[in-house]
């Protein structure tokens, strides 16, 4: 299915011209078997190599380029389309010192997907100073901007000028040179924001081969006193609003709630096919002003809406959570892993003094935040922070996926142009030694298009890396048949499981639910090996009965001893680790009335940090002994190459990379049982329907005499959806409502029946006959069944098998 | 003028300084870059960069203001600073800041002209001319390109076009670990999958479960490698269709593979890369235009630029 959708300019004109051959490549591959459970918003060929089952995509959803303010002072040239080349494996050129664009690089693996997300803050402002006769081209401001890497002071000075409206609470609207006649910022910005749709639309791939997806986003840029409240937009298709909303236009009402209210008005309510989510980054630097407690329900059920997913994992550092190694603490953590790749820094303004972790805000950081959503979900109903992981680069020298550590190029245009500068001290006190060349988002998704991406964010069907490609898999729920070496593993956990970034209920019996981790190891890229595994980990986070939370990291697979190491000579390694690791697990602690949750954290053996290898090219070893006369010697810049566990909190010599998965959350009135027959008959309107679900725990209070109860089946069509009207449900007991009705005149339902046995548990029986079911593919595949019940709610997809003539799914 | 006024042969300038020798009977405008405009625009360059220009940035900055006045006059031709509301408020406030004391806007707007400002104000001139290249370089519904250009600019950029050759696969996976004798499970499995005829789909369900797919493709060479390791692909690459072969070495371990279909390198339809076509074909358009349409306005021009220092032109 299509929606025609609309747009200004010539964009507008390019989609609507390719509609139609695009139409008819879909139409002509229309029987294929390969049924996704979202629905196809988009005008374009279907992939050639769809897959149920799924696969991971590598993707950079982070990337900053020319339009870009901070990277075109910076002497970044990258436009968007250039980006878009280079993600695809084509070279570009970074600027030198002297700001000319002279330093090629090349990505050894191209990405499957990106989004350019350059700032919208000054989207205008930015080309006003960069057209030749453009009105402001000679302002001072301009001339500025313009001005290329050659004295790093005064580019942080300039930093300070044009970036963000960092260091002010109540920043101006914008630069005076906006209000000048014949400068028209927001004209400019309109015009610059369609470029970039252009851009994106000239690198997607429709056509079946599938070969790369871009995906159309930008950055809000909120950074009160300079605490880092970003975050990206990204758009699920071509339909996107006319302006991108920035801080300068939603300052007033602070940060988010003003931007998804416009998100809302000019993108998901205004019936132009456009979806947007927004994800949040660098917690680790939001001076503990990321994630306040939402006002009430509503405010924390739309923050869960519109924001599924954290940027846990970039260049300037993690989030996940933070460990100072000579304090021997951790911020609400005693995770010794946590001192991974950390800016010492709370804040990127002055205003933020650098904390010792006993006042480092302990919701900068996504672990405790993640613990403090399962608390105020105890009081609220709702959890406002349930986050899947995605990771990025945030290059600002427009080059997504340049996460290799070995001959990293840096990502800050001029500003990091040669290893001295990598390794220096820089504008607003950042030590760039301490920055890495950032992560990968991957998504489990069955083809490379925008739909299909966009729903494995929207589910958060998702991993971060940082920087490595390890293939990761991760279920939880019963998982009967699942059972490692068995090749069904991946469908029978599809069948009978949840995958990351879902939500499980008890298992019957009321035992620990499994949970079930998959892992290769990164396969390398061309002249580069990829790095064994050394372990898998569970975190778990929970929160008790006295509404206390708490955090354990249970090893799962492989070992923490393991044997392998590293030549500190030449950096190679010693001793192998696992190409794969595969695990069933229980939660040894499990109790059935905690909320919880379960990330994987797979860890690969120790590698050198980009810093050690830069720096042992340049001739300072920072595993020597006289390193420090080294770097006296090699110059005041390498200082840094001498930082390491004896002295400092952080930085380590070896990194040992990883990868996140989102969580799984356990709620206790989750979903404890799925089953559902779809019998299809030949004949139409004879399918039956017959589904049975039941809920972990039924909240006091609930009457489900007095609320409506409404079931949905879909896969990319709708296949069946009834609302059955409160009081339909008829009270026969105190633990039982029955709803009767031989016509079937409702959805056909004859009967359903509600009951809350011994434990506590609801159970939900629903019988439908005389349908018309043929929505359903008759093949194997994933059916999303969502059902309402006043506070009880289940959204569950389950891989349907097809036996004759019925489909089944769960048990 | 104090200076002698030489006409230097400077970079792209030397083609405009030819067409100062035209015949005589040239009804062509004149463009005189006086020695005062070249020395302020070398001063500007200098403010910015700390650098005095060198020759062949002398030579650009020189074209990028003929190309500015050309476009300035162009706009001014075509009465844009009639037409556009920012250069008619900028001239009202121009003409209010110098003190003029006609009330209505109207007049304030004519005074401001008959000083000129429509011409000399930066701010006005630079508005005009992104103008004019704006309009120059607009998109327009007969940029639309036909198939049959489509077609022709699809071959002629073959290279960026092209599709590798694809391979469409299942394989059965042996783990490297848990597995002592890999190399001969392998050997075993492979000869009784052949010996047997095991079907491709029912081949993975007797190995190990491989966490991202039993079934590739149709992947490039790259992709597959992307997958499995450097080197996978070309182990493929002799391997016979519809046929177990292996075992082949990936970074996890052993495949026995059956290859489903093989396709050619290719260029594709123009419907499939339609958008890239388009998008590609008509930004060069845009920029093609610009400089098809500068050319021809300065075709109109008699252009003469006065160097007062040949040492400074050097």
């Amino acid at each position: 299915m299509s929606v025609a959708v609309r747009l200004g300019g010539w964009l507008g004109w390019v989609s609507s011209s390719i509609s139609a051959a695009a139409l008819c490549l879909a139409v002509g591959a229309a029987a294929r078997a390969d049924t996704p459970p979202w629905q196809r918003t988009e005008t374009r060929a279907p992939c050639a190599d769809f897959d149920t089952l799924r696969r991971p995509l590598f993707g950079d959803l982070h990337v900053h380029t020319s339009f870009s303010q901070d990277a075109y002072i910076r002497a970044t040239r990258v436009t968007p389309q250039d980006a878009y080349d280079f993600a695809r494996g084509q070279t570009v050129m970074l600027p030198d010192l002297a700001g000319a664009s002279t330093r090629p690089v090349t990505l050894a693996r191209p990405l499957d997907f990106t989004a350019v997300t350059d700032h919208a803050e000054f989207f205008g402002e930015v080309r006003v100073c960069t057209t030749p006769g453009s009105p402001a081209y000679g302002e001072d401001l301009c001339v500025r901007l313009r001005e290329t890497g050659i004295d790093v002071d005064r580019m942080s000075q300039n930093n300070s000028l044009f970036s963000f409206p960092a260091g002010l609470p109540d920043p101006p609207d914008s630069h005076a040179f906006c209000s000048l006649p014949g400068v028209d910022c927001d004209g400019d910005a309109v015009s610059l924001w369609q470029e970039t749709q252009a851009a994106a639309e000239g690198a997607y791939d429709r056509s079946a081969a599938c070969a790369f997806t871009s995906l159309i986003g930008y950055e809000h840029t909120a950074a009160p006193l300079g605490a880092h409240l970003h975050r990206n937009v990204i758009f699920r298709n071509e339909a996107v609003p006319a302006f991108a909303t920035s801080y300068l236009e939603t300052k007033q009402g602070g940060a988010p709630e003003p931007l998804w209210s416009a998100l809302e008005s000019d993108c998901l309510e205004a019936g132009t096919g456009c979806e947007a989510l927004t994800i949040p980054h660098n917690s680790n630097l939001s001076g503990g002003l990321r994630w306040p407690d939402p006002a009430d329900a509503d405010a924390a059920a739309r923050r869960q809406a519109r924001e599924p997913l954290v940027e846990i994992y970039q260049h300037k550092g993690a989030s996940e959570c933070r460990f100072d190694r000579l304090a021997g603490l951790g911020a609400d953590t005693t995770d010794e892993l946590c001192t991974f790749e950390q800016d010492p820094r709370q804040a990127q303004g002055p205003v933020f003094p650098r904390p010792a972790i006993e006042d480092y805000p302990r919701r900068n950081l996504v672990r405790n935040t993640l613990k403090d959503g399962l608390a105020l979900e105890d009081g609220l109903g709702v959890n406002p922070f349930r986050l899947g992981f995605v990771g990025g680069t945030d290059t600002h020298s427009g080059t997504p996926g340049a996460t290799e550590e070995a001959g990293w190029e840096g990502h800050r245009g001029g500003l990091d142009a040669d290893v001295e500068r990598r390794l220096s001290t820089v504008g607003f006190g950042s030590e760039q030694a301490r920055f890495s060349p950032g992560g990968l988002t991957v998504a489990w998704a069955e083809e490379n298009s925008r739909d299909a991406l966009y729903s494995a964010l929207e589910r958060r069907e998702t991993y971060a890396t940082s920087g490595t490609r390890p293939v990761v898999r991760f279920f939880a729920g019963h998982l009967g048949g699942v059972v490692c070496g068995r090749p069904d593993f991946v469908e029978n956990a599809y069948r009978r499981g949840t995958p990351m970034g879902g939500e499980i209920g008890p298992v019957q019996g009321g035992g620990s639910p499994r949970f079930a981790v998959l892992a290769l190891k990164d396969p390398g890229s061309p002249g580069r090996a990829g790095t064994d595994l050394q372990r898998v980990q569970i975190v778990k986070a929970w929160v008790d009965g006295a509404g206390q939370t708490h955090e354990r990291v249970f090893d799962v697979a492989g070992s923490p001893d393991g044997v392998a190491a590293v030549d500190t000579a030449t950096c190679t390694p010693i001793g192998l680790g696992h190409s794969e690791l595969c695990t069933v697990w229980r939660d040894p602690e499990f109790d059935r009335g905690q909320r919880a949750l379960y990330y994987a954290r797979v860890v690969e053996n120790p590698t050198c940090r980009w810093s050690t290898l830069a720096c042992k090219d340049a001739g300072v070893d920072p595993f020597s002994a006289s390193c420090d006369a080294q770097a006296a010697s090699a110059g005041p810049a390498f200082a840094a190459c001498c930082l390491d566990e004896a002295d400092d909190p952080f930085m380590e010599p070896l990194i040992q990379e990883r990868a996140w998965t989102s969580p799984i959350w356990y709620r206790p009135e989750g979903v404890a049982r799925l089953g559902a027959r779809l019998g299809l008959r030949d004949q139409s309107d004879q399918d039956h329907l017959r589904l049975s679900l039941t809920f972990g725990r039924v909240p006091g209070g609930l009457d489900p005499a007095a609320e409506d109860l409404s079931v949905r089946l879909a896969d990319d069509d709708e296949i069946y959806g009834v609302t059955l009207p409160a009081g339909a449900l008829e009270a026969r007991n105190e633990r039982s409502w029955v709803f009767v009705d031989r016509s079937g005149s409702q959805g056909g339902v004859r009967s359903a029946r509600f009951r809350i046995n011994g434990r506590g548990e609801g159970k939900l029986d629903l019988s439908a006959r005389r349908l018309d079911l043929s929505g359903a593919d008759r093949s194997d595949h994933m059916i999303r069944v969502e059902v309402e019940l006043g506070s009880l709610q289940a959204d569950e997809t389950r891989l349907a098998k097809l036996r004759g003539s019925q489909l089944r799914l769960g048990r | 003028m104090r200076h002698a006024a030489c006409f230097a042969a400077l970079g792209a300038a030397l083609l405009l300084l030819q067409k100062i020798l035209l015949p005589a009977g040239d009804d062509r405008l004149e463009l005189v870059l006086a020695e005062s405009d070249v020395e302020r625009i070398y001063t500007a360059w200098q403010s910015e960069t700390g650098v005095r220009p060198d020759a062949p940035t002398r030579a650009r900055l020189l074209e990028e203001a003929i190309e500015d006045e050309i476009l300035l006059r162009e706009a001014l031709a075509l009465g844009l600073d009639h037409k556009e509301p920012i250069v008619r408020e900028r001239l009202v406030q121009l003409a209010r800041y110098l003190g003029s004391d006609a009330a209505p806007a109207a007049g304030l707007e004519a005074e401001a002209r008959a000083l000129g400002l429509d011409r000399r104000d930066p701010v006005v001139r630079r508005h005009l001319i992104q103008s004019m290249r704006l309009l120059l370089s607009r998109p327009t519904r007969n940029d639309a390109p036909s198939d049959a250009e489509l077609e022709a600019y699809r071959v002629a950029n073959a290279a960026r076009f092209e599709r590798p050759a694809t391979l469409r696969f299942v394989h059965v996976y042996l783990s490297r670990e848990g597995r002592p004798d890999l190399a001969s499970d392998a050997d075993r499995l492979l000869r009784w999958l052949r010996r047997e005829r095991v079907a491709p789909h029912e081949g993975p369900a007797l190995g190990d479960a491989f966490a991202a797919g039993a079934r590739v493709g149709p992947a490039s060479a790259a992709r597959i490698d992307r997958l499995l390791g450097v080197g996978f692909s070309e182990q493929l690459a002799e391997a016979a269709s519809g046929y177990w072969s292996g075992p082949h070495t990936s970074a996890y371990g052993l495949h026995l593979v059956w290859i489903e279909r093989r396709d050619p390198a290719r260029l594709p339809d123009v419907d499939e890369v339609r958008n890239e076509l388009v998008h590609r074909l008509l930004r060069e358009r845009r920029e093609e235009r610009l400089r098809r349409s500068l050319a021809e306005l300065r075709g109109r021009y008699r252009i003469r630029v006065e160097i007062a220092d040949a040492r400074g032109a050097g």
